[in-house]
């Protein structure tokens, strides 16, 4: 009876052991700006509109809602998440790996490895990169500039395209 | 709420911490003219100390941050009354615990940063953070230590120990680690059975009050 007991009660205390989750600590309108030291990841608090800037240290990232401008340089991995509407902007590091939603404008440039899953309407580039592997979900528009492997998939059964601008696009040029 | 607390209560750790230790000292001052050190035995006939207690802590291990505060019990049985040392008032004793405490990263002692909660495999093998924590984040942490406790009786009133041994400790997502666990502490006698004790170490303090059986 009393092992039963004690059992149920460590099971329960297991059960209240953990992480909250949460949505990070930057402010709709503010600059947060994380460098130095090893691992940095921040977020918009409430949700849409920051500005996340990382650089100088080991692993970095920023999380964050419609409207936000994340920069990232100068780490070994950088990340960024983002919804609609987003300016991001990577360079000087081994990985830049990104998701985010419509009309995306990313930058990838002196980068080992740029990965992106973006949205319809999204516009990356890739510049001074060895790999540049991006997936769209919708219409989007890939330009890469002294690139070893460039490389586009189109989600949704869109066909991807090479245009005359030296792009590569999903849907028609 | 729970922010109005954690800052109630960091503020008054230190001094809690402060009167604890001034008690303690008090009590060894007032028995001054009964040191038992020398004698050999423990002045109390008991084979097992329970001992519920607050816990605090800072800087957790593991992937938790901050600083937190709960509840605990600690049982302490006596494997060896006569202790290690001849013609000193030592005992021995093997302690196991259970400790829950719940830490808030925005009181690290150190500042905070927010950390990855959830990583998703992105296009060229990049990994990405899709979900972050606020404000530092907040961990709950089971911990059962496992010591062994060397114990000093100083005087009637007051008796000093040290406690070494491993911390097993449970984290949400990261399941369970382990880490070394050394604790200095001292307890007041109130009466024959009941004490007022304060450990202080790694990874946690903590102050309670111990039965005797």
């Amino acid at each position: 009876m009393k092992a039963s007991f004690i059992c149920a009660a460590v099971i329960a205390l297991l059960q209240l052991s953990g992480c909250e989750t949460g949505s990070g600590s930057c402010l709709t309108g503010n600059t947060c700006e994380c460098s130095g030291g090893t691992d940095c990841y921040q977020g918009c608090a409430d949700s849409d509109g920051c500005n996340l800037l990382c650089h100088n240290m080991v692993h970095c990232g920023g999380v964050c809602g419609d409207g936000c401008d994340l920069a990232c340089h100068d780490v070994n991995d950088c990340s960024a998440s983002c919804g609609n509407d987003c300016n991001i902007d990577c360079h000087n590091t081994v990985s830049c790996g990104a998701f985010c939603g419509t009309n995306c404008q990313y930058d990838c440039h002196d980068v080992d490895r740029c990965g992106v899953r973006a949205g319809a309407g999204s516009i990356i580039q890739c510049t001074n990169v060895t790999t540049c592997a991006v997936e769209c979900s919708g219409a989007c528009q890939l330009f890469c500039k002294t690139t070893e492997n460039c490389d586009l998939k189109c989600a949704n059964g869109l066909p991807s395209s090479t245009c005359a601008d030296g792009s590569m696009r999903c849907g028609a040029c | 709420m729970w922010g109005v607390l954690m800052r109630r209560s960091t503020r008054r750790v230190l001094p809690a911490a402060l009167v604890g230790a001034l008690m303690l000292a008090a009590g060894a001052a007032q028995a001054r003219d009964g040191y038992i050190i020398q004698d050999r035995r423990a002045p109390f006939d008991y084979t097992a100390e329970i001992e519920p207690h607050l816990v605090f802590g800072s800087a957790p291990p593991g992937r938790g941050a901050g600083s937190g505060l709960g509840v605990g019990v600690r049982a302490s049985f006596v494997i060896a009354p006569d202790g290690f040392l001849r013609d000193v008032n030592d005992s021995v004793a093997i302690g196991v615990g259970l400790d829950y405490a719940h830490y808030a990263g925005r009181y690290a002692l150190d500042g905070y940063r927010d950390q990855c909660l959830h990583f998703e495999t992105g296009p060229a093998g990049t990994m990405v953070c899709t979900e972050v924590t606020s404000n530092g984040g907040s961990y709950n942490y089971l911990f059962v230590p496992v010591v062994m406790q060397w114990n000093f009786w100083l005087t009637e009133k007051f008796s000093a120990f040290g406690e070494a041994g491993l911390s097993l400790y449970h984290l949400g997502n990261e399941g369970f680690g382990a880490v070394p666990a050394l604790f200095v502490g001292g307890r007041l006698r109130l009466t024959d059975t009941i004490l007022l004790t304060a450990r202080l170490g790694y990874p946690t303090i903590s102050f309670g009050v111990s039965f005797l059986l």
